[in-house]
């Protein structure tokens, strides 16, 4: 049975009673009319009602008492004796009483309930304080807990709530704790709001980190009394929360770390030198850390203790310059590095100069001021030098050891890339070497053509190898120049280069004409590896007929220059590269070739530059050729260099044949020369020439001296004819032949001049011709001044 | 273009020496006769060093006979040298002392050109 179904059962018995009592007593007024107590006993029924009936019940009872008493009264009128007034007064105060008792009662029995509610909730609460794990706790305004749960005991050492009742933190606490502890609280005394604070208490050894809210207690007054707080340990979500932030700062370092040598490798992969390399990777360290001295140094493999500096990043200029090589008698960090095989590393400047005293001076000027780095540059096992990492300003533990990690990854990358740089470079000095050797050429003699020949090579190692010229004297007196440039580079150019111009040498000696020579060389270079796409030139100079042929495989075409300076670049027959088979044969071109032409045949170095058409480089070399047309020819290559590299770097290695006709036949010499003084020494060159070899002819071998002689004599013959032979171009000819051991030298000019020893220099032109020549003989007719020189050629002894 | 001379002018106490290179004739006369005009201003006598010459003609031995008729002048021609013969044709030690080495200039001292 409910508590409500048993409140209504109680409310009905007492209203069944009180009726029961009202008709009672009304009963017995009527039974006894003079009797006062029964008329009395409706107020008994309002009374039990009030007392144990519910507030309306009572006014029903009391009112239904009040009209039954009234009625009964007015029935039975005055007949008891008592006034009808006072009757009356009486049982309405009686039933107001009943009421009123009624209500004191309904409001007691709220309270009580209240009563029960509040500590019913209260106890409650403090299961909930006791139960939780979270230090929940009161305190006054002096610092003394009022209450606390168990877990607040807990966190200050002890093993109860009660326990702290009536103590202050610093009777708990060690003093800074409490002061600290003691300071918030003050703080939430002061401003009267809620705080919130971040405590660490050691609990059972281990430190442990409490969020407390803490808020102002107010009386009823709002006056701030005491404080209430929870507190919540948060150690294992701050511990989690931390050791996220750990790695995700980690991560993120790692993953610049990983940046940073990707970078590296990728710029460094492109360089070729070890210098270019040490730069690269320097410049990426530069732009990424901070501010800090760097430096690549290269060790000796059998010396450790000498080195040479690749780069320097963030150095003095004369700190680069003193560290660039070995400072003798100096122990130095890379030495230790590169000897041990162990990176290094300082916290700071003060480390490193206890760890290497006799650096203390550059440490300092180099404004080393944070931690310091050595990692050694090791490709497999071979420890080729140091990168080295200066920081000026200290680093964070974290940073530093993140860039300890970095150039640790780094150091294999830059080391491996170096030893690759040092192969390369070896390979193309051997490249080198091995083109130089076979280039080597003993020119052939003849006296009928002067031959110059020069491979020079570029600034880029690795680019050298591959071109070639070649020079052969044929059987029918025709002279074959070759030049020519393989695809490719370095060692495997140079031996295709050296089987390609082997198989070339024996082309020319067996086929009639270039352009025969270029189309088996189309079907020979599909038997030599990496041969196809070489480029070459082949021209056939026949002196004797004064003729040129020449066929050009995608070769840049060669020069001729006339004695008069007229300059051609012979284009017309350019076919493609060898094994590029065109549609049409490979074809001759074919000029007339007077004596005293020139020929320039080279390879694309000579006139290719980055970034600028192939013909600004052919009128270049065709200006060059022509500014130069009065040196020797035997000058000439180096000097179209020269005018050629005067402005621009030469990268690429270049091969060059310069020839000129001397003469038709080694009986005869003969040239037509300007009235002016700079054809002289060419003029001179050319006659030496003739005179001296050994010729594949009639002619024996002349002594020195007797050349010199000739060659002196005739100068000044030429020297004469020039200053008086009445001017002009080619208004001078020289005629020199062989006759058995003699030697007849005439030169023709349009002048009327006589031999004169007035004259201080003719005078003694005049003289050295007398006493050089065996006969000399000056004849001036109408066509002008003919001088003949007779001189006798003497064998070497 | 001629740019085959070069010489070089070496003064000291007792004399100047100008030494030549390369090849002389009528192109390049003028300019030895300049680098002549230059050691003439210099302490006498000129000495002139040939043993590195190339080559002389009558053009040069007029720049030094001109040169010898101002100051004091001899001439250094080594027996090996390359224009010995020339020297020995021209007639020029009529009229300038020539000498075999540098040492024969010292021991015959400054003689009258």
């Amino acid at each position: 049975m409910t508590r409500r179904r048993r409140l209504r059962w109680g409310e009905s018995a007492v209203a069944v009673a009180c009726v029961s009592i009202l008709i009672v007593s009304l009963v017995g007024a009527l039974a006894a009319p003079d009797d006062v107590f029964p008329a009395v006993f409706p107020i008994v029924a309002a009374f039990v009602a009030a007392t144990l009936a519910s507030l309306r019940l009572t006014v029903v009872i009391a009112s239904l008492a009040v009209v039954q008493f009234t009625l009964v009264a007015l029935w039975s009128d005055s007949r008891t004796g008592w006034p009808l007034v006072w009757r009356t007064v009486f049982v309405v105060v009686s039933a107001g009483l009943a009421v009123v008792l009624a209500v004191l009662r309904r409001r007691r029995d709220r309270e009580l309930v209240q009563i029960r509610g509040d500590l019913q909730e209260s106890s409650l609460l403090r299961t909930l304080a006791a139960t939780s794990r979270d230090p929940i706790y009161l305190k006054d305004r002096k610092g003394q807990y009022l209450l606390a749960n168990d877990a607040t005991a807990r966190a200050l050492g002890r093993a109860l709530g009660e326990d702290l009742r009536g103590r202050r933190d610093r009777e708990l606490l060690d003093g800074d704790v409490a002061d600290t502890i003691e300071a918030e609280d003050q703080q939430v005394f002061r401003s009267g709001t809620v705080q919130e604070f971040e405590d660490v208490l050691e609990v059972d050894g281990e430190p442990h980190i409490y969020l407390t809210h803490k808020a102002p207690l107010l009386d009823d007054h709002g006056f701030v009394v005491g404080l209430t707080a929870v507190a919540k340990d948060i150690t294992i979500r701050r511990n989690a929360l931390t050791r996220l932030e750990d790695s995700e700062h980690r991560l993120a370092r790692l993953s610049a770390s990983r940046q940073l040598v990707a970078e590296v490798a990728s710029r460094v992969a492109v360089a070729s030198d070890p210098e270019r390399i040490a730069g690269e990777a320097l410049a990426v360290l530069r732009d990424h850390l901070p501010r800090h001295s760097g430096a690549v140094v290269l060790s000796e493999p059998d010396d450790p203790s000498a080195w040479r500096s690749l780069a320097f990043t963030g150095v003095r200029p004369d700190l680069a310059a003193r560290w660039h090589d070995t400072i003798p008698d100096i122990h130095t960090p890379s030495y230790d590095v590169v000897t041990s095989g162990a990176g290094m590393s300082f916290a700071g400047p003060a480390d490193y100069k206890r760890a290497y005293p006799d650096l203390a001076a550059d440490i300092d000027a180099a404004g080393v001021g944070g931690p310091t780095f050595l990692e050694p540059l090791a490709a497999g096992t071979r420890i080729l030098g140091v990168l080295s990492l200066s920081f000026h300003e200290p680093l964070t533990e974290p940073d530093a050891s993140s860039t300890c990690d970095t150039l640790r990854e780094l150091a294999p990358v830059i080391g491996h890339s170096l030893r690759q740089a040092q192969f390369l470079e070896l390979e193309g000095r051997i490249a080198r070497s091995f083109q130089e050797a076979m280039l080597e050429l003993d020119e052939p003699v003849d006296s009928r053509i002067m031959l110059a020949t020069t491979y020079q090579a570029g600034s880029q190692l690795l680019e050298a190898g591959g071109d070639w010229y070649d020079i052969v004297p044929l059987a029918d007196g025709r002279i074959a120049l070759m030049v020519g440039d393989v695809v490719g580079r370095s060692l495997r150019a140079a031996t295709v280069m050296g089987r390609l111009r082997a198989a070339m040498r024996a082309l020319v000696l067996t086929l009639a004409d270039p352009a025969q020579v270029l189309s088996r060389l189309d079907d020979l270079v599909e038997t030599i590896e990496d041969a196809s796409f070489a480029t070459c030139l082949c021209a056939f100079i026949d002196p004797a007929r004064g003729t040129l042929a020449y066929a050009s495989a995608g070769h840049p075409p060669a020069v001729v220059i006339a004695p008069r300076g007229t300059i051609e670049l012979l284009e017309d027959v350019q076919g493609g590269p060898l094994g590029v088979r065109g549609r049409r044969p490979r074809r001759n071109g074919r000029r007339d070739i007077e004596v005293g032409s020139r020929l320039v045949l080279y390879t694309d170095g000579l006139v290719e530059r980055r970034r600028e058409p192939l013909d600004a480089g052919l009128t270049r070399l065709v200006d060059a050729v022509r500014a130069s047309r009065h040196a020797p020819v035997d000058q000439l290559p180096g000097l179209l260099i020269d005018v050629l590299f005067a402005d621009y770097e030469q990268r690429d290695d270049v091969a060059m044949i310069c020839a000129e006709v001397v003469s038709e036949s080694p009986a005869h010499f003969h040239r037509r020369l300007d009235a002016d003084p700079t054809e002289l020494r060419s003029a001179r060159r050319a006659l030496a020439h003739w005179v001296m070899p050994a010729s594949t002819g009639d002619g024996a071998a002349v002594s020195q001296e007797t050349a010199s002689d000739v060659v002196l004599a005739v100068s000044e013959a030429l020297a004469n004819a020039i200053e008086h032979g009445g001017g002009g171009p080619q208004s001078i000819d020289l005629d020199v032949s062989r006759d058995g051991g003699m030697l007849h030298a005439v030169v023709r000019d349009r002048g009327a001049w006589r031999p004169s020893s007035d004259d201080p220099v003719r005078g003694r032109g005049l003289q050295i011709m007398r006493r050089l020549a065996e006969d000399l003989a000056v004849e001036t007719d109408d066509d002008g001044t003919t001088v003949t020189l007779t001189l006798t050629l003497r064998s070497p002894s | 273009v001629n740019d085959e001379l070069a010489y070089e002018i070496v003064p000291s106490g007792d004399r100047t020496v100008i030494r030549l290179r390369g090849e002389i004739d009528l192109a390049n006369s003028a300019d030895l006769a300049k680098a002549f005009d230059e050691a003439a201003g210099l302490v006498p006598p000129v000495v002139i060093d040939v043993s590195q010459l190339d080559f002389i003609d009558s053009a040069g031995f007029a720049a030094i006979h001109r040169l010898a008729e101002r100051v004091p002048t001899q001439v250094v021609v080594p027996p090996a040298a390359r224009t010995a013969r020339a020297f020995g044709v021209s007639g020029l030690s009529e009229v300038v002392p020539v000498h075999e080495s540098m040492d024969d200039v010292r021991s015959e001292g400054s003689t009258e050109g």
